[in-house]
């Protein structure tokens, strides 16, 4: 079965190539795919013809044909077909097992056997927990002489609870959440208190709070009962999610800047929890799924009797400034890294006594010191009379007069339209408009009809993205988009068993993960067979498990961990926290850098719109202007020349070195534990003598006086330009991170360790799961 | 057909290990004792190679305007729009009533022996009207972005696919085996990302490099992170790198198939040989003051795009085969006049500026420049002062590499809403675009998946009308 058919299930696409020679020869092909694709062609070929959604001038509004439009798949509730009776009965572990060889023998593909537990032990640890097994657990595991499923259950149990869980399972929702720490676009504008939020995706993961309880308190946590105020509080940061989108602060028609919000908004909730592309018909009709511009203006009506509480200061350039949510002063909330009140203070004065100076006759002088002010203004936001921090966070809350809006023709603000009740998506529903309390936005009408049993898409979309992270590709190979525009399912009875599964367990992530880590799917190996790859290159139908590169923010998190330098505490608060106004200055001065120089977790770096860290940004972080369930995965030269030559993975692999060299072991120990530490497995025989012989090489032409070939670190590693020196300059003084001991360099054995620590981080095997 | 372009993932696999002096021949046969030297031409798979038949041009140069710059205000000269300025549109159905007629605030000119029209927001690209080749026929599938630049990057708006760079690339190999083949300086890392400059089922060598953090803003800095290693010299270093390819080599051995960690191992390489040239080639500090001004930069209003051109021709020059420069900023729903205004001020003085430096360097005859949006806008107004997308026509040109200078190709119909006559689809841009490399696009194919794949799809048709 080609390529071109097992992708080609979408109508507009094959509309292009219908008649073509080669989607003629797939048609004729006998396996399920060929059967839908003649299905898809006989539509296409009648009257009915989806090719012609292509056409932006061809339905007028009212055309969309919503009956017709509930056909697609993803528009029908998900229903529980019990899994054909395969072949081989002992290999399924669970029904969902059955469901995966069914689809293999249909396909004529023989799976691979189980990886051994040294494999599956290190998948494990990053899968759930984003960080490498230290040597003596993995052996643990390995060594455990329980059963397989016994010891594998443990282990799945054990790694389920770690704190370290929610901080990688948060921050694959935070993708989703295009959580950032500033407002992008032109101005770029910090927000200090999003990190509030980002502590909150977290929690709620470690907490494995129900996916609809969690989307609930996104949508609208304001707006349900809270058991105390610190359980208000939390609620209150969950509408974070609404909040933190990339903004416009320098749009100078306020309306357009509210509509623009609200459509961020609809965008990310249609694309995060439904898997649909609403904000397409924002200006008219979508031009792919059936969403009429009437159901856009009917969910804007929600958002626009929505008042933002971003936090954002208002600034000469960039007006649009939002005051921030209040918090119950009861509430139980971390402080995180405030200011303390001698510097508040401090602050205050240098805005008094800039009130008392003349202004400057130099316009650039002029420039720099309104920026100043106001950026100390808006500092002092956060603070009380006291210079006492304030219990804030960046959210949403109901405006006071709520109210149905306009349809705006063609999305200009100054073309209102008839006025459209608010409500929800027609085509997943028949029922008319929901009543919506009096004087509440709908957010919590919304949040009830999103994860309501009924509602076909947020379970599939949400177990289809946990499936993503697993196994290295989703069941829906577009994770955002469920609709006529995305993928068909490759498995799609068993995606369907996984929606229903998950609401019938209380819409537990943790149970859900632990169903899948514990099958025989998930645990086999990834060995390659000839046959299999020639037929499913791509392993659409796990005929084994996927090859996948580890995320940014385990390689670093890696590195750390390896380095014996990894700060294992949840950070507090963040850099940006104390900062404010427009990231331009900071970007200038080389603040950014420093504000990314860290021991923590990656999840805790500060994430600035367009000025991503560089150890996240070169590995293919998520774009934080938009909603990405699947990261791109590139490899391009700028990820060797980081782990080569960038100046941090030195001084970790520094720090890794001088961890192995203090074991005091002999030569063949330390190369052995080196590999351990690095890639989870001891050296092979091969390996072992081509280390050491790297390692007596490398020694050897060092201490070669003639010519010296390692550059003393002191004299050398402060040249990286102009930020880079600021960085440098500054370090000492706002580093909280204990500089590294000055290497030798009359130290030939120690800095073939160095080299040979750095190269186990440059290795492919480091970033790659088996 | 050729045979190196059939070629299976082991195939291509055995092209490494028995490359000579490939370090595939190092690691796998343990021949590392003595590291290679920092010149080594162990390019792999980016080596030269014939193309199908005589090419017309060896290099391109592809300025993305990133968001659908205007036609009607630029290089589609349409009167009859204008003096109908203020009429309910005729084209262009809208679901909810029809919008107004908006004529362009930009007086047209006739330009050079050639006479192409074009609008006073192009002063000084005026001046260089007899070497392009307008096509005003240009046609997309989608009015939307992401699938719109997508479409125009990777011939699909809907799968992952192969870049035009990589394409090229995949066909040409490349001349400098010290660069990469494909740059891609600030590209937007949105509307697809990296997808746009991505290899998808290509070997990863092919994929863009991308330089610079602009992310399509104009003006981002040009720089490449950790380009030199600031504690080995070249061959502590290279010993270093050795150990790691040997490594991963082993790794790719147990794997039996792995594409992205071959193509990993392959960019290790390629980043080693960059440090020595790239920041020679990234550095403007020796160029005259004459030939910078030229480009602009010394205003800051045409700086930033004019670094990027300026850095465009100095890669092109020392032998990368595809750079790509991305300006983003055309989507002028509302606040055209000033908009669209200061854009075309951005780049205008840096494309003349390109232009003629190619022509006087000889380099014109040899690269192709393109110049083009994702799609273009509709001839009637949105709002007062703004235009939408329009997917059914727009104006896109060529210069330079084997196009006919001072042509115009193609039109849109009198209002410049729907290209009417001399039609170019996207597949039949690539397909010329190919073409003019010598490269047969029916014929540059990839099999995956046991299908054979092109950029054109089933589609596409060479534009020999503008063949000079």
């Amino acid at each position: 079965m080609s390529q071109s058919v097992r992708i080609a299930l979408c109508g507009v696409c094959l509309a292009a190539v219908a008649g073509s020679a080669a989607i003629e020869a797939d048609a004729q092909d006998r396996s399920r795919d060929g059967a839908r694709l003649r299905a898809i062609l006989e539509r296409l070929a009648g009257p009915a013809d989806r090719g012609q959604a292509h056409d932006p001038d061809a339905p007028v509004e009212g055309e969309i044909d919503l009956t017709e439009a509930r056909d697609h798949w993803a528009f029908h509730p998900p229903v529980v077909e019990t899994p054909e009776v395969v072949r081989d009965r002992r290999w399924a572990r669970d029904d969902v097992d059955r469901y995966v060889r069914a689809a293999l023998e249909e396909e004529g593909l023989e799976p691979v056997g189980d990886a051994d537990r040294r494999t599956l032990g290190r998948r494990l640890w990053f899968d759930l927990t984003g960080l490498p097994p230290g040597p003596e657990e993995l052996d643990k595991f390995v060594d455990d002489p329980a059963a397989d499923d016994v010891a594998v259950g443990r282990l799945v149990d054990r790694l389920l609870a770690s704190p370290h869980f929610g901080e990688t399972w948060g921050r694959h929702w935070l993708d989703v959440a295009r959580y950032a720490e500033s407002t992008g676009k032109e101005a770029n504008v910090f927000m200090p208190l999003a990190w509030r939020y980002r502590d909150y995706v977290i929690a709620s993961f470690n907490a494995d709070k129900p996916i609809d309880r969690f989307f609930t308190e996104q949508v609208a946590g304001d707006l349900l009962d809270a058991a105390d105020d610190t359980a208000a509080a939390e609620q209150a940061i969950a509408t974070g999610f609404l909040a933190l989108g990339p903004k416009s602060q320098n749009e100078r028609n306020s309306e357009q800047y509210m509509l623009d919000v609200a459509d961020e908004q609809i965008d990310t909730v249609g694309r995060g929890m439904l898997g649909l592309t609403v904000a397409c018909a924002r200006c008219h009709d979508h031009e792919f799924d059936p969403i009429p511009t009437e159901d856009y203006y009917a969910m804007a009506g929600i958002f626009l009797s929505t008042d933002l509480r971003a936090g954002l200061p208002f600034l000469q350039n960039a007006r649009r400034g939002s005051r921030a949510l209040r918090l119950p002063e009861d509430a139980d909330v971390p402080l995180g890294n405030t200011l303390n009140p001698e510097q508040v203070r401090r602050i205050r004065d240098r805005l008094d006594s800039s009130a008392d100076a003349s202004p400057s006759s130099n316009p650039a002088a002029r420039i720099v010191r309104t920026a100043i002010i106001q950026n100390d203004k808006a500092k002092l936001e956060l603070y009380d009379n006291d210079n006492r921090p304030r219990k804030l966070a960046a959210g949403v809350k109901d405006r006071l007069r709520p109210a149905d809006t306009a349809v705006r023709v063609r999305g200009e603000p100054d073309k209102p339209g008839d006025l459209v009740r608010r409500g929800f998506l027609q085509v997943l529903t028949d029922e008319p408009r929901p009543e919506i309390a009096r004087g509440q936005s709908g957010r919590l009408e919304l949040a009830e009809w999103i994860t309501s049993p009924g509602n076909p898409l947020t379970a599939r979309v949400y177990v289809n993205r946990v499936w993503g992270h697993l196994f290295g590709r989703g069941l829906v190979e577009t994770p955002d988009n469920f609709g006529i525009m995305g993928f068909e399912p490759s498995h799609p009875e068993l995606l369907d068993y996984l929606a229903v599964w998950f609401t019938e367990n209380g819409w537990s992530t943790k149970a859900l993960i632990k169903k899948l880590v514990l099958t025989r799917t998930y645990r086999m190996s990834s060995d390659y067979t000839a046959a299999n790859a020639l037929s499913d290159p791509d392993n659409i139908y796990l005929w084994r498990m996927s090859k996948r590169r580890l995320p940014a923010e385990a390689i670093r998190d890696a590195m750390l961990a390896v380095s014996g330098v990894l700060d294992r505490r949840p950070a507090e608060g963040s850099p940006v926290y104390t900062e404010a106004g427009q990231t331009r200055s900071a970007e200038r001065f080389g603040k950014l850098e420093r504000m990314a120089i860290s021991d923590h977790r990656s999840v805790y770096l500060p994430i600035v719109r367009a000025q991503i860290p560089e150890s996240l940004e070169v590995f293919d972080f998520a774009d934080p202007n938009n909603v990405t369930g699947d990261r791109p995965e590139t490899s391009i030269p700028s990820q060797a020349l980081y782990v080569l030559n960038d100046e941090r993975v030195m001084e970790l692999a520094e720090k890794f070195a001088d961890r192995v060299i203090a074991m005091g072991m002999s030569d063949a120990r330390s190369v052995e534990y080196a590999y351990r530490l690095a890639l989870g497995r001891p050296p092979t025989r091969g390996e072992q003598a081509l280390t050491r012989a790297f390692l007596v090489d490398f020694a050897r032409t060092q201490g070669s006086a003639a010519s010296p070939e390692i550059v003393p670190r002191t004299t050398t590693l402060r040249t990286r330009g102009q930020a880079g020196r600021f960085a440098d300059r500054f370090r000492g003084r706002f580093d909280r991170r204990p500089e590294s001991a000055e290497p030798s360099t009359t130290n030939p054995r120690r800095d073939a360790t160095v080299a040979f620590a750095q190269a186990l981080f440059a290795t492919a095997e480091f970033r790659y799961l088996d | 057909m050729l045979n190196y372009l059939k070629t299976p993932a082991a195939s291509r696999r055995d092209t490494l290990r028995v490359a000579a002096g490939g370090f595939g021949m190092l690691a796998l046969q343990g021949l590392a004792a003595k590291p290679a030297a920092a010149d080594t031409t162990t390019e792999g798979s980016l080596s030269t190679k014939p193309p199908h038949f005589a090419p017309r041009a060896k290099n391109v140069i592809f300025l993305c305007m990133g968001g659908g710059p205007s036609h009607v205000d630029t290089f589609d000269y349409k009167p009859t729009l204008n003096k109908r300025n203020g009429e309910s549109s005729p084209v262009g159905r809208n679901r909810r009533g029809n919008g107004q007629l908006l004529g362009s605030p930009w007086k047209f000119n006739r330009h050079g022996d050639s006479g192409l029209w074009i609008s006073e927001l192009f002063p000084n690209l005026a001046t260089r009207a007899d070497d392009l080749c307008l096509l005003h026929g240009m046609q997309t599938d989608v009015p939307a972005h992401p699938q719109a630049f997508l479409a125009l990057h990777t011939g699909s708006s809907q799968f992952v696919r192969p870049s035009l760079g990589a394409w090229t690339v995949y066909g040409l190999g490349t001349e400098n085996a010290n660069l990469p083949g494909f740059v891609s300086l600030n590209p937007p890392t949105s509307q697809g990302g990296p997808q746009n400059y991505g290899s998808s089922f290509l070997p990863a060598i092919t994929q863009g490099t991308p330089i610079g953090r602009g992310r399509g803003r104009r003006g981002g800095s040009l720089t490449v992170e950790n380009i030199k290693n600031e504690r080995y010299a070249t061959p502590a270093q290279r010993r270093q790198l050795d150990f790691v390819q040997k490594l991963n080599a082993a790794k790719l051995q147990r794997d039996v198939d792995n594409d992205p960690v071959e193509g990993m191992i392959e960019s290790y390489e390629l980043a080693f040989r960059m440090q020595a040239d790239l920041p020679e080639v990234l550095d403007l500090n020796n160029e005259s003051a004459a030939t910078r001004n030229a480009y602009g930069i010394d205003d800051s209003e045409t700086e930033g795009f004019g670094r990027q051109c300026l850095v465009a021709r100095r890669l092109v020059e020392a032998g990368v085969r595809f750079v790509e420069v991305t300006a983003g900023g055309w989507d002028q729903h509302f606040n055209l006049t000033q908009a669209l205004a200061d854009n075309c001020r951005s780049i205008d003085k840096p494309i003349a500026g390109l232009l003629a430096d190619l022509k006087k360097r000889g380099l014109l005859d040899d690269t192709l420049v393109i110049w083009t949006g994702e799609f273009g806008r509709t001839p009637y107004a949105q709002g007062d002062d703004g235009r939408d997308h329009n997917n059914k026509g727009f104006t896109s040109w060529m210069a330079g590499g084997g196009v006919k200078g001072g042509f115009s190709y193609g039109a849109t119909d009198e209002f410049g809403y729907e290209a009417v006559e001399g039609k170019v689809h996207t597949h039949d841009f690539h397909a010329t675009i190919l073409h003019l490399l010598g490269l047969d696009h029916e014929g540059l194919t990839y099999e995956y998946a046991g299908r054979d794949f092109r950029l054109t799809d089933v589609h596409g048709r060479v534009v020999e009308e503008i063949l000079a």
